[in-house]
């Protein structure tokens, strides 16, 4: 693992033509699948499509067909929930090659995934998914497991991958870098690029006591390929407060200044509105996205940032 | 008819050519459902299949493990049989 | 310290109901406890999962009603978690538990719905794959009949029950008439799922019309086949199994074997 560790930004190239516009997205919901396709070019503000992988890495069916219209539309991302790069032992090679398949199917414009985990080795030998994504505790023997893991995916894929910065709930006593510093260590050793949630941060941020814009602060414009941005709810628990990040709701406006915070320091980088739970109309989508779109459109790039590369 | 005769070609060929101008007539009435890009549209099913997703849950899970109520569904629709009970 | 894999098989067992303790003093309390904390993700998993389940057993569900299908979802989920994050594939074991629960000596067609639904579920995911019509098979001469094999289309499943599980799924439906009843009574019901073109579709057969469809699936010849259902029922007419088969789209292609 050390060997590979030294040869920082393994598959590193020219910035792709498949990248994304630094526009606003959507979430593709199978809800919507109709009236995008109806409505076509009557609808400006979806610059491109992002779905969740494991929805798509069936063998055939009306999903994947539906998939492969919109594909020949938008720009289409890959945003991985169940690869749990965080897991201690191997990567499950099944599961990579599903995506590597899908990601040539569709030919993704971004490939992503979270710094988290969701599997947990079982006795048999397999994996128990959780379907959570959890956050690891942030130590050496966490960096040397994840970053051996994101450059696995990367040399099957054969591209850059995102990774995105988690929303927590729980931090462990033993760890011992903080989640930003973590997170560029990743992107140093690895090459890979970052997809930075503004609403995680957000999140985060009051589940922790964290300073949400010294963490966004720690973040260069050249590692980031893509920000999300999605509604959270509350949970109280006996009389307190924690934030759950369940993207059932709208964009809340203290996350719209930290996000218009975030363009004015890194300039325009390509944009989700994620909405995965009590799904609305579409146009209610649209109208989030028509929001991001006019806070890129007013961003001029920094001078000397050329954005991350995905490819 | 013994069970000899039935298999032989033209009693088969027979049940074929029946079951292949059935079958046409089906596939014709498919036909006309047909929508654009070669999928229909989405069936009553198709918006609800079981989706991974990246976004926890605010509900809780608060309840014990032990306890199962009866059902209380529509399956009081179902009557009949000998060991139904509502 | 705990390693990583340690940590991440007590919160595995944490998140499937078992005991927390082993994670006191490793997570942070700072004003929840680490119990409050871990139950989010219990939360998650649980929860999250029992919408997965409920997604695709949509009509048990509805015949158990929420509360039924969450405390039989919770200990199915705890007892048989995902082993791959692929949810659409999850459950394939969920009728099979739902048969060994006395809760449901009473409701014995419930996990026949459950294998009908999932059925339909693999059959919705099933590859691609050329479907057979009836023209495909007007060149083959008459008399070779015999020996025609097919290859089953990848979406073809086969369920069958002594219930009429088709009625109680259609009548479960959205959209299906609020005051239909099914008599049990109704009898066995003997189901082909098919997917000729986006749609899945359920077909009826006769019981022995299932027994010539497994033959032909698993590469028989017709002629062969419909000699062995004619072994235990004599007066079978193939003609009607057929004419279900091929205009439902069940077979992907077919040759002459010699």
């Amino acid at each position: 693992m050390s060997s590979q560790h030294q040869s920082a930004h393994p598959v590193l190239g020219p910035i792709p033509a498949n990248s994304l516009p630094a526009r606003a997205g959507i979430g593709l919901k199978a809800q919507h699948y109709q009236e995008i396709l109806e409505r076509g070019a009557d609808i400006r503000s979806i610059g491109w499509l992002e779905v969740h992988s494991e929805n798509y890495m069936c063998a055939g069916g009306p999903q994947l067909n539906w998939l492969t219209a919109l594909c020949e539309r938008y720009p289409v991302s890959l945003h991985g929930v169940g690869m749990s790069l965080g897991t201690a032992g191997p990567l499950d090679a099944k599961h990579l090659k599903r995506l590597v398949d899908l990601e040539r199917r569709v030919e993704a414009s971004h490939v992503s995934e979270h710094l988290s985990w969701s599997i947990a080795k079982n006795a048999q030998g397999g994996g128990d998914y959780l379907n959570d994504l959890i956050a690891l505790p942030y130590t050496e023997e966490s960096l040397d497991v994840f970053c051996g893991h994101v450059e696995e995916m990367q040399d099957a894929l054969g591209r850059r991958v995102l990774i995105e910065n988690p929303s927590s709930y729980l931090r462990y006593e033993h760890s011992v870098i903080p989640e930003p510093e973590f997170l560029l260590e990743v992107a140093k050793r690895s090459g890979c690029g970052i997809l930075l949630d503004v609403n995680n941060v957000y999140v985060s941020a009051h589940n922790h006591g964290f300073d949400a814009h010294a963490y966004l602060d720690q973040i260069p414009a050249d590692l980031v390929g893509e920000i999300h941005l999605a509604g959270h709810s509350q949970t109280v628990i006996d009389g307190r407060a924690i934030l759950i990040d369940d993207h059932g709701s709208p964009v809340i406006d203290d996350v719209w200044s930290l996000y218009e915070y975030t363009i004015a320091r890194l300039g325009p980088i390509p944009t989700l509105i994620e909405w995965d739970s009590n799904i609305p109309d579409l146009d209610v989508l649209l109208g989030e996205a028509a929001k991001a779109d006019r806070i890129l459109a007013a961003a001029h790039p920094p001078e000397e940032v050329r954005h991350v590369a995905v490819g | 008819m013994s069970v000899k005769t039935i298999t032989k070609a033209p009693v088969l060929a027979a049940a074929v050519a029946v079951a292949l101008s059935a079958a046409a007539m089906h596939e014709a009435q498919a036909a006309e459902m047909e929508k654009c890009y070669g999928i229909s549209k989405a069936g009553h099913n198709d918006c609800q299949t079981a989706n991974s997703s990246c976004a926890g849950t605010a509900k809780m899970d608060n309840q014990k493990d032990a306890f199962i109520a009866v059902p209380k569904g529509t399956c009081a629709k179902i009557v009949g049989g000998s060991t139904t009970s509502g | 310290m705990l390693p990583l894999a340690d940590l991440q098989s007590a919160m595995r067992d944490a998140a499937l109901g078992g005991d927390m303790d082993r994670l006191s003093g490793v997570i942070v309390e700072d004003g929840f406890s680490h119990t409050e904390r871990l139950s989010i993700h219990r939360g998650n998993t649980t929860i999250l999962l029992t919408e997965a389940l409920a997604a695709t057993f949509k009509v048990v569900h509805k015949l158990v009603g929420e509360d039924f299908f969450e405390a039989v979802a919770r200990l199915y989920i705890r007892a048989h978690p995902p082993r791959n994050p692929c949810l659409f594939e999850y459950g394939h074991d969920f009728p099979t538990y739902l048969a060994s629960l006395p809760q449901l000596d009473g409701f014995p067609y419930m996990a026949d719905v459950a294998r009908l639904e999932w059925g339909w579920n693999e059959a919705f995911h099933a590859a691609e794959a050329p479907v057979l019509s009836a023209s495909d098979l007007a060149a083959v001469d008459p008399d070779d009949y015999a020996q025609l094999a097919f290859t089953p289309h990848p979406a073809l499943r086969l369920v069958a029950s002594p219930y009429p599980i088709k009625e109680i799924w259609a009548v479960n439906q959205c959209g299906a008439d609020d005051d239909a009843i099914v008599d049990l009574d109704e009898g066995a019901q003997t189901l082909a799922v098919v997917r000729p073109k986006a749609q899945v579709e359920v077909l009826e057969l006769s019981e022995p019309g299932l027994t010539l469809t497994e033959y032909l699936a698993a590469g028989e010849r017709l002629g062969n086949a419909v000699e062995r259902v004619q072994t235990a029922v004599p007066d079978f007419d193939p003609a009607s199994t057929l004419a279900v088969l091929i205009g439902g789209g069940a077979f992907s292609t077919h040759i002459l074997q010699s």
